[in-house]
């Protein structure tokens, strides 16, 4: 909020101020409410979460806000629960109908995402100014319908270019205020990036087979420690995918924010990929653990370190945007994607 | 009067200019320092109260004014009831500490109690002709995969199907059920939904007394009456949906996430189904006065479900088999053991007693003065219910040629009755004399005389199934019996 507009470039650092002892109490209260509700509260109940995070994030003391109404969050939900149930009693009792829904929302994948987009952006702002998503509809059949076809018959070799062009038509989608988002990434860097993960997964596969296939010749292992090697491989492997996912999603992100511009405006993402897949592993190890009560001070802990590695590389006035203030727009597609995990970080 | 500091920002714009907002009466003033405005309270619109964070009022043209001095704002402009109720929950105690304990309760509860209780009174809602095509399909998908045709004698599989329909045609829900005949490489039964009971050929070999078998039979038949496939189902689809729900927000590797909880509870819930099965079976079982100890029996020799599981016990799908042999027997108390139960059958069908049944005890009590000498066996039937049986005698360890083959038509118990009859003359039975007798079947029951409770001498016999009348072996079928422990 520097009234003080100047021209020189400044380093602004994300702040996130969410505590875990703090979020947990407004987490454990709406989910007994939600539970009570027998779901209803749910709505309410994302939209607090979403305000927290958003509002406990902060750049030059400003915080992001979050301001969809919870009665289209409440609608978007309803139909994406109904979805859900649909799919998984079809699963059970005619599979080929399951398939026709996989299908089906497979074709509708370009308006899910649009839809998604468009319904996140308008409801976040910023210094009261909300971020828009104008992506078209029919720009998004090339790289979340057409380009998908080709991933099985190119054997995923196009897969990188395919990731390229979502990422291009997100981000270029994306306004705040009336200003675009500029997408600045090029092909190459997204194959290079692929092209690494490759390599890791297929030494680590290599590795792991190698390694558990050397212990059981050489040690003459009875058969009946063949399950317990068969599982050392599994971990592995599961392992070596785990780092290589972790390592594409991180690489990706930097890549994307590092690229991206906002008028004359830029951000320097630093996430790294040993802390993300630590954080990832031990998250994951203290939520099974507490058999989900450690979930807040996961949330949270992720979000402070997303927010310590992002920086905003401000070049004149922050506050020199104009446009909508925040202030509908269908709530089904982000929330389908949320529950089907159509999310594009794969 | 409430005054407070706020960042003004005007209609599509990010500059904010700072203000003081002060209330009177109905109207708040928004002073800055070149300008101020008056408002009505009433055309101002509030976020609601969250935490710490910044607070973001909208006035009637779309400007807002943002503040984090929460309390000034709430003591500004009437809060709506629930709003306030939320957030007051949210940053009370007590109210957290209620919310955790009775979320904690709520979900074991009802994953305990509710959800077993919903799909019960849903499962009993659904039609069974919509159970049978979901089972049809299943059956389609496990004869595309894991099993083979069938190799157990028509005869056999006529005489499963009238025990269960005898054992099932007073059952509550007069439901009539199929059983069909399947070889799997592995002893075992499915209730396959829509009425359908499978047995593998192995589980027959493996239960060498009809009664064992209808044990079994009476297990799967529980599963039918409970509608446990369609149950299970239900449950496993709620754990799927409300976890995707709960876990919606969690971002770390969501799938193990997932995959944990729901492992075990559906561990738990199939466990639940299998002792619900298991006591159906023993009330079913003593109904139509058969011992549901047979079915502890069968469980014993079944490979595999001996096996308590250990610390994975808790994923496991299936109980303790310590349990559920514990369970049987307590529901077996009014009824003999099986040993009396299977002299007192034999007797009464006037061929032989048990312990006078076993064929190799016969011989053997031949040769009991010298160890070294020992004549085995090895019997043959086919679909046309001939019986082969070849003895071959061993010597200090040497096998002798055979010296006697012969190809037999077996009638009734003739064959184990001819042998005890030849019990106390045993040391000089004329084989010979064997011949003579016809024999125009046999079946397990006959079989089972070589291998019954308590024979701990006996380990194994060899069923060839021969091919017409070249005598060519079709397939061959080894059981290992092992030692006998059930007698103990």
């Amino acid at each position: 909020m520097s009234d003080a507009a100047a021209n020189s470039s400044r380093e602004i650092p994300f702040l996130f101020g969410g505590r875990s002892q703090e979020y947990f109490s407004i987490w454990i209260v709406n989910l007994a409410l939600t539970i009570l509700t027998l779901g209803i509260f749910s709505a309410w109940a994302k939209v607090r979460r979403e305000r927290y995070f958003y509002g406990n994030t902060s750049i030059d003391g400003a915080p992001f806000q979050y301001t969809a109404p919870p009665l289209v969050v409440l609608r978007g939900r309803l139909i994406a629960a109904a979805l859900l149930v649909v799919y998984v009693v079809l699963g059970e009792f005619n599979p080929i109908a399951q398939v026709a829904l996989i299908a089906t929302l497979f074709v509708a994948t370009p308006w899910i995402v649009v839809n998604g987009w468009r319904f996140r952006a308008r409801y976040s702002a910023f210094n009261s100014l909300c971020f828009q998503f104008d992506g078209q509809l029919r720009n998004a059949w090339g790289p979340y319908f057409w380009l998908l076809l080709l991933v099985v018959p190119t054997l995923g070799l196009i897969f990188p270019y395919v990731r390229y062009r979502q990422r291009r038509f997100m981000v270029t989608g994306h306004r705040y205020g009336d200003i675009p988002f500029h997408f600045g990434a090029h092909i190459g860097d997204f194959a290079f990036i692929y092209i690494v993960a490759s390599v890791v997964m297929l030494l680590g596969f290599g590795g792991a087979t190698i390694i558990v296939m050397g212990v059981s010749v050489t040690s003459g292992a009875p058969a009946t420690y063949a399950d317990i090697y068969l599982l050392a491989t599994m971990v592995l492997l599961y392992l070596a995918m785990f780092l290589g996912w972790t390592y594409i999603s991180v690489s990706v992100t930097n890549l994307v924010f590092n690229t991206s511009r906002l008028g004359e405006h830029a951000l320097l993402s630093r996430l790294r990929v040993k802390d993300i897949a630590w954080i990832y592993l031990s998250n994951t190890v203290a939520i099974i653990a507490t058999v989900g009560l450690l979930i807040p001070w996961a949330q949270i802990r992720l979000a402070r370190y997303r927010a310590e590695r992002m920086t905003l590389l401000a070049s004149g006035d922050l506050s020199a945007f104009s446009g909508r203030s925040s202030g509908g727009q269908s709530a089904t597609g982000a929330e389908a994607a949320d529950l089907f995990d159509v999310d594009l970080s794969l | 009067m409430t005054t407070f500091d706020a960042l003004f920002y005007p209609m599509g714009s990010a500059r904010a200019e700072p203000v003081q907002v002060s209330a009177s009466g109905s109207y708040v003033t928004i002073a800055a320092s070149s300008w101020s405005r008056r408002e009505s309270l009433a055309d101002i619109r509030t976020t609601s109260r969250l935490a710490r964070t910044r607070r973001v009022l909208t006035l009637h043209d779309g400007s807002q004014l943002h503040t984090d001095n929460n309390d000034a704002v709430d003591g500004l402009i009437p809060r709506q009831r629930t709003e306030q109720l939320i957030d007051t929950l949210e940053r009370h105690p007590h109210a957290i500490a209620a919310s955790l304990v009775f979320t904690i309760a709520a979900t074991v509860l009802f994953f305990t109690l509710g959800l077993p209780w919903l799909a019960n009174r849903i499962a009993q809602e659904i039609p069974l002709a919509a159970e049978r095509v979901l089972g049809e399909q299943v059956l389609m998908a496990l004869d595309e995969t894991a099993f083979a045709p069938s190799a157990v004698p028509e005869s056999v599989q006529t005489r499963i199907r009238e025990r269960t329909a005898e054992l099932t045609s007073s059952s509550d829900s007069g439901r009539a059920y199929e059983v069909q005949f399947r070889a799997l490489g592995d002893a075992n039964a499915f209730a396959i939904p829509g009425g359908t009971i499978l047995i593998t050929d192995e589980l027959i070999a493996t239960l060498d007394d009809d009664d064992a078998l209808i044990a079994v039979i009476a297990h799967e038949v529980g599963h039918h009456e409970g509608r446990h496939v369609l149950r299970s189902v239900l449950q496993s689809s709620a754990i799927l949906v409300l976890t995707a729900f709960l876990t919606a927000d969690v971002n770390a590797a969501a799938a193990v996430v997932l995959a944990v909880p729901t492992f075990f509870l559906n561990g738990h819930y199939s466990q639940a189904f299998e002792l619900e099965a298991d006591a159906m079976a023993f009330a079913h079982l003593a109904d139509h006065g058969v011992s549901p100890e047979w079915f502890a029996y069968a469980l014993t020799r079944i490979k595999g479900e001996t096996t308590d599981g250990g610390i994975f016990h808790y994923a496991s799908t299936h109980p303790r088999a310590s349990e559920r042999i514990a369970a049987a027997l307590a529901a077996a108390k009014d009824f003999p053991p099986l040993e009396d139960i299977v002299a007192a059958r034999d007797t009464g069908t006037g061929n032989v007693q048990l312990a006078d049944t076993m064929l190799l005890g016969c011989w053997r009590g031949s040769i009991a003065e010298d160890p070294d000498n020992s004549i085995d066996w090895w019997i043959r039937f086919h679909d046309d219910a001939q019986l082969e049986v070849e003895f071959t005698a061993h010597n200090g360890g040497d096998v002798r040629p055979t010296y006697y083959t012969g190809r037999w038509q077996v009638h009734g118990a003739t064959l184990a009755t001819r042998y005890l009859r030849r019990q106390d003359e045993a040391a000089d039975i004329d084989i010979d004399e064997l011949q003579r007798y016809t024999i125009d079947h046999i079946d397990d029951t006959q079989m089972r005389y070589f291998g019954v409770p308590g024979n701990t001498e006996f380990h194994s016999y060899r069923i060839d199934c021969l091919s017409g009348d070249d005598g060519a072996i079709d397939e061959s079928l080894n059981l290992d019996r092992g030692q006998a422990e059930f007698a103990q």
